[in-house]
């Protein structure tokens, strides 16, 4: 990991260059879930509020639906507590 | 009419991605995306140590903004170094100041206080956990009365801490300055206060009340309903201070809180607390609620 982003220090002027989304490229949080959150689509009202509770940005709104990023979630499930219509379960992960 | 009425107000775009290192449900991880979706990308965040410094370890960071560590004492200093140096190069950015109630009631205060004193033009926000959480959960001044940490703990002769939590965002609206209490359980509120303070021609300090599951002691998707409670409960005041006016922003009336109760429950610092603490704790809150509906804002000495 550390190899290919140690090129990108920038020797000239003695900085690192810290790229953006590194974390989100190397930094796989997925194991740290015991409970999965899915979306049920059909029973979804788009009110974003599962997006502005989210502490870690592993929900993005994409044409106007949120969509949970697996890779990143670790499982707080706040989003299934805090949606008014209760369109977010859970599932038990290592299933 | 302000900005940010609706949680569909809300930019898509997220400047705080996966990956990062903190405990799941993190409160001060939350308020970082959303005081960020406000900021923009023309934004530097200046960090006291803390637990947000393990966000951003070379050579990851999860943010797409620039993220620059300071000691715990001398966040707002940095941030008054950044903006003279933003000066000299002729360029207009944000500067947000993200610190833990840790480095900003206790040690990092007489930079705060300066940079205030100074006006200089700069967004900080405390992420309030109410103790030193990165550290494991030790004493602050930010930390409640009769809440268990591991410098106050409760046992035979005492019952947690003994002392009152010190009220930040009145000693700051002393100073002059925009200053407001917020809270993660209303993210709305929170982003038109710091845009509020973004606007601001000076230092605009927000005091957040964020949800910590690991010190508090509860399970992380209580998070934001334990924080909520908080505000419900009248335990967190929400308020705003401009030119030393103050306006009360939470207040359904007198008798109408919940009881302090609903709050204390749901956590383990609390959990060794008796009905005569609880009742305590009630009358506190009580008295200085009488206090802020009979206009009399800045008798702290009082409760």
């Amino acid at each position: 990991m550390t190899k290919d982003l140690k090129q990108k220090y920038d020797f000239e002027k003695g900085i690192p260059i810290m790229p953006a989304n590194a974390s989100a490229k190397y930094n796989k949080t997925s194991s740290w879930r015991l409970w999965k959150p899915i979306i049920d689509h059909s029973k979804c009202i788009k009110c974003k509020t599962c997006f502005a509770y989210c502490p870690h940005g592993a929900i993005s709104w994409i044409n106007g639906k949120p969509k949970i990023d697996y890779t990143f979630c670790k499982g707080c499930l706040i989003c299934a507590e805090v949606c008014p219509v209760k369109c977010i379960g859970k599932e038990k992960e290592g299933n | 009419m302000a900005k940010y009425q609706k949680f569909k107000d809300i930019p898509d775009e997220n400047l705080l991605e996966g990956g990062s290192f903190s405990c799941a449900g993190c409160g001060g991880e939350l308020g970082l995306k959303l005081a960020l979706k406000v900021l923009g990308e023309d934004t530097i965040v200046v960090n006291a140590s803390g637990c947000m410094t393990l966000l951003s370890n070379w050579p990851t960071s999860p943010l797409k903004v620039p993220f620059i560590h300071s000691a715990i004492e001398n966040a707002a200093s940095t941030a008054t170094g950044i903006r003279h140096a933003l000066k000299a190069l002729n360029r207009e950015m944000n500067i947000l100041c993200y610190a833990g109630d840790g480095a900003t009631y206790d040690i990092g205060f007489q930079s705060l206080s300066g940079a205030a004193s100074r006006g200089d033009d700069m967004v900080y926000v405390c992420y309030n956990n109410s103790c030193f959480g990165n550290t494991g959960n030790q004493w602050s001044t930010a930390t409640p009365k009769f809440a268990r940490t591991t410098t106050s703990p409760p046992g035979s002769e005492s019952h947690g801490n003994a002392l009152s939590r010190k009220d930040m965002a009145k000693i700051m609206g002393a100073h002059g300055c925009y200053s407001a209490t917020a809270s993660t359980a209303l993210p709305l509120d929170f982003m038109r206060k710091v845009e509020k303070a973004r606007k601001y021609k000076g230092l605009g300090f927000v005091d957040l009340l964020v949800n910590c599951p690991t010190n508090w002691g509860f399970e992380p998707k209580e998070g934001i309903d334990i924080v909520m409670k908080a505000v419900f409960t009248g335990i967190w005041p929400l308020y705003e201070v401009e030119n030393g006016m103050m306006t009360i922003n939470y207040d359904p009336g007198p008798g109408k809180f919940q009881p302090v109760k609903n709050f204390l429950k749901g956590q383990q610092r609390f959990r060794h607390l008796t009905k005569k603490d609880i009742a305590e704790i009630q009358k506190d809150v009580d008295k200085e609620w009488e206090l802020y509906r009979g206009g009399k804002y800045w008798q702290t000495d009082e409760y």
